[in-house]
């Protein structure tokens, strides 16, 4: 057992729908927030505007009165240290850096927004704009009437965010009398009430139009000429609108990227941040107590913000409880004696779990996962976890290999969450696997070592597999892809000593598709018997 | 002594909403109209390619299995709600639903295996770890502090749209039970002949978007479900031709643009919904007609298989729950949300709602929303005195 101290104030990053609407629900749970924007101040997300500003400014003036939310503005982070439940973060200032305590983090980084002017080949003037400017000019009471056409991400396509937006907008101009164009490739319709909304556009007279090309937006000084293929009559259109409404492009915040890599946090392939896999769905990052919401992870719709926001609370009060100090049980070991600190461990780790601890390496068995990437990845066997030890599993293996042979057997390491699960679903189902297929539940695809299958070649097994996790569903983020490139590597060493490379193959598999895993198997052993 | 919440309905936000009350030592009451636990999405099948897309689909193997294990957790199969009294508490009658397992259920038997009970239908007899059907059900009453409501949706059923031949024409599917298939049999099989598709067509928005059937909303599961299951079958069969007839293609996933690109060369997209579904060969194959808006033509093109993306329509017994509950129904059917801002609550306190039961959405939206019913449950209970 160790003693952890775990601290009751929270961090939110971002003052955009989503960090407000959080701070509020974590208030609610009787935790103090500290809340920074290093954006423009705090305003509701201009995505959202039309439809939350009224609450948000509500839910801000309560904050604000809030003596236990503290406002950060013009600061900025420059260091972060420690971990779930007693996270070090150093904050830079005019009065120069402070450092302050949180048990958790949400970050909240609001969205970037791009106009598609390049897209179309046009420039902005008084008659060409965004549609945030749309919002600002609508806001300040500017009259804007006459014919407006509205264009969309037309290459990447738009989201349902950005088209609800825009026909939001589009019904405003068209009820004071404007004549309403909207071009798009798909009309994006997934989301709450948005096919209502749809209808209500084409009540209002606002034409949406649909086509795979763009339309073609010629400029003269000051007024533009959109010239389109409608197909139903087959030919093109032109028409010389009074003005050109731009959609901003949903982007992920600039500052995400710094954000990941003072944090740790995986980003997706888009830079949000939060990796494109199930398992962190809804507020969840590689990094315990480092939660994101609404616009930090991806493009969400309103009510989303509000079910990440209630949800990352209730993640909040689970993890922090009433705070102070906490016995923890150790579930994973070092052996100083072994250890090299070579900081291997330090840098497989996807969940931050290893940190420096004055003259040696320690890991947090609050934060640790249990994956086993490091017990794997440590080139002096120096890490143990106790439920899936060295021993242990050379210990099953060897019972497992100890019986008379009868036709080829193979030893499956199987991941916990995805084939081991399918094999108990197997068993339960009474489909019959291989008879010589013997499994071995590990916590990962990444805890198995090169070590255990060769172990289980000598010890006498015909063919070895890794049941692993799909790429972007491993738990642990990248244990798949490790046991992946060891298998990779180790294939080749069997084919320059003579042994056939195909003994030992990963196969992929999910949890929920046992038969999928018995036919995957009945080929290797086909393979084998071959 | 421990709070009590009941939640009706044992689909995945059910299960989700009531192994999130477990976890906080809430005692939970499960309660399922069906013989089985995992609703619709339990048949449901992993997508993956040589990479997951992002389904959901085992985590609904997981959360099944997780609260199986649960000791605070009381489920009650084949069971409904007779009636509902608060009194500061709620009285909640139970009484044995008439549900019986479709022969087909049983025969592909996922849920029936991974619930903790087994079920036997037509064997009277029964083997020594079986449940006979006519005992399963739980009568009497319960006294418990909250309800959630995760009854869940009732899928379209494609009969009404006669044209598309559904239950006329033997290979005209629905994508629930091509769900089904993949999962058992990991294949794409004709029901007339047993031999592998190799041709198929997707037809979306059967049922959604649709004046004429009531239903002006987006399923927004359809152009997910029917792309992730047209990907992983090309990416298994190669050599299988996919088309899919759409009105307006939904994003798909977190890395949309990717996605698209990648659909785009191996899917034939055809932006165009079908008039006419008949059988030709004996009925091995199904001509579907429509109309070709580009080059303004009547086509006809023949399939192997024909896959009805079907929508998400409100339980069919929302009525009837909503009024022995006492809440409201919103516009469309589904239960109503009263507050945009505070997902989950309803016009009587002390009742939640928990996934498709107010709306469509995808397995991991509904894990999400299950999670904050449970959020605003625990609110409740805890200021309460």
């Amino acid at each position: 057992m160790s003693e952890i101290n775990i601290n009751s104030d929270v961090l939110v990053i971002g003052g955009g729908v989503a960090g407000i609407m959080a701070t509020q629900k974590i208030r609610k749970q009787g935790y103090s927030v500290s809340i920074l924007d290093e954006g423009e101040g705090f305003e509701p997300d201009p995505c959202y505007k039309f439809e939350v500003a009224n609450y948000y400014s509500q839910t801000l003036e309560e904050l604000k009165k809030d003596s236990n939310v503290t406002w950060m503005d013009n600061v900025q982070i420059s260091k972060v240290d420690g971990m779930c439940g007693d996270f070090k973060v150093y904050l830079k200032s005019d009065r120069g850096i402070e450092k302050k305590n949180f048990g958790a983090i949400v970050i909240a980084t609001p969205y970037n927004y791009i106009p598609v002017f390049e897209e179309y080949g046009i420039n902005p003037n008084e008659n060409i704009f965004s549609i945030s400017h749309l919002s600002k000019l609508l806001t300040e009471n500017i009259e804007i009437k006459g014919t407006t056409v509205f264009l969309t991400t037309f290459n990447e396509e738009t989201n349902p965010v950005s088209f609800k937006n825009i026909l939001l907008h589009a019904i405003e101009l068209a009820k004071s009398g404007s004549r309403v164009y909207i071009f798009c490739r798909n009309v994006k319709s997934a989301s709450f009430g948005l096919e209502k909304l749809i209808l209500c556009a084409k009540e209002n007279g606002i034409m949406i139009l649909k086509s795979n090309k763009p339309p073609q937006v010629e400029t003269e000084d000051k007024i533009a000429k959109v010239i389109f293929y409608e197909p139903l009559i087959k030919k093109d259109i032109e028409i010389s609108p009074d003005y050109v409404i731009v959609e901003d492009k949903i982007m992920p915040n600039e500052k995400n990227q710094e954000i990941s890599e003072l944090f740790g946090i995986h980003l997706d392939s888009n830079g949000f941040l939060q990796t494109n896999n199930v398992r962190r769905i809804p507020v969840f990052t590689n990094r315990k107590g480092i939660f994101v919401v609404g616009s930090a992870g991806g493009i969400k719709a309103i009510p989303y913000l509000f079910t990440d926001a209630i949800d990352v609370s209730c993640e909040i009060q689970e993890l922090i409880k009433d705070g102070g100090k906490v016995e923890i049980e150790e579930t994973i070991t070092i052996d100083h004696e072994k250890c090299v600190r070579c900081l291997t461990c330090y840098r497989v780790c996807p969940h931050g779990a290893i940190y420096w601890d004055v003259d040696k390496v320690a890991i947090s068995s609050l934060v640790c996962e249990g994956c086993g990437i490091c017990t794997a990845e440590c080139p002096m066997n120096a890490i143990q976890i106790k439920e899936y030890s060295d021993d242990k599993i050379k210990e099953e293996l060897k019972n497992i290999l100890d019986f008379k042979k009868d036709g080829p057997v193979v030893v499956g390491f199987c991941c916990k969450n995805s084939a081991f699960e399918a094999v108990e679903g197997a068993k339960t189902l009474g489909i019959d696997l291989p008879k010589g297929f013997k499994a071995i539940k590990v916590p990962c695809a990444g805890k198995i070592d090169i070590d255990y299958v060769l172990e289980a070649l000598v010890k006498g097994a015909d063919g070895v597999i890794i049941g692993a996790c799909y790429k972007d569903n491993c738990k642990s983020e990248k244990g798949n892809i490790f046991a992946e490139y060891r298998i990779e590597h180790l294939k080749k060493s069997l084919s320059q000593i003579g042994l056939d490379p195909k003994r030992v193959e990963l196969l992929n598999v999910a949890s929920n598709m046992p038969i999928d895993f018995c036919v995957k198997l009945k080929e290797i052993f086909k393979k084998l018997e071959a | 002594m421990n709070k009590k919440v009941m939640v009706l309905g044992g689909g995945i936000a059910g299960l989700s909403a009531a192994l999130e009350l477990s976890q906080k030592n809430i005692d939970v009451e499960l309660v399922e109209k069906t013989c089985f636990l995992g609703g619709k999405a339990i048949g449901f099948t992993c997508k993956a390619t040589d990479r997951c897309q992002q389904c959901g689909a085992c985590l609904v193997e997981e959360t099944l299995r997780d609260v199986v294990a649960q000791p605070n957790i009381t489920i009650h199969l084949r069971t409904e709600i007779d009636s509902v009294i608060k009194n500061g508490k709620f009285k909640v009658k139970l009484k044995k639903s008439n549900s019986i397992p479709q022969k087909d259920e049983i025969l592909t038997g996922f849920s029936k295996y991974n619930s903790p009970y087994k079920v036997i239908i037509g064997n009277p007899q029964g083997s020594e770890d079986g449940v006979k059907i006519d005992e399963l059900g739980t009568e009497g009453e319960r006294e418990v502090d909250a309800l959630i409501i995760a009854t869940g949706f009732t899928p379209f059923d494609p009969t009404v749209r006669a044209t598309y031949g559904y239950k006329s024409w033997k290979n005209v599917i629905t994508a629930l039970e091509l769900e089904n298939m993949l999962r058992n049999e990991v294949k794409v099989i004709k029901p007339s002949n047993h031999q592998q598709a190799k041709k198929i067509a997707f037809i979306q928005c059967v049922g959604s978007r649709s004046k004429e059937f009531n239903s002006v909303w987006c399923s927004e599961v359809c152009c997910p479900y029917a792309l992730r299951m047209a990907r992983m079958i090309k990416h298994r069969y190669p050599d299988t031709e996919i088309w899919v007839f759409f009105i307006d293609i939904q994003n798909v996933g977190k890395e949309y643009s990717s996605f698209i690109e990648e659909i785009n060369t191996e899917l034939n997209l055809v932006n165009a919904t079908p008039i006419d579904i008949f059988p030709r060969d004996k009925e091995d194959m199904v001509e579907v007609a429509y109309k070709d808006e580009i080059e303004d033509l009547r086509k006809l093109e023949p399939f192997d298989l024909v896959v009805l993306s079907v929508g998400i329509m409100p339980n069919e017994d929302n009525k009837d729950v909503a009024k022995k509950i006492n809440v409201d129904l919103g516009e469309d059917g589904f239960f109503k949300e009263v507050n945009l801002m505070e997902p989950g609550l309803t016009s009587q306190e002390g009742i939640f709602l928990a996934g498709t039961t107010t709306g469509p959405k995808d397995i991991v939206s509904t894990i999400s929303h299950a999670k904050s019913a449970v959020c605003q449950t625990l609110t409740y209970l805890g200021g309460k005195k």
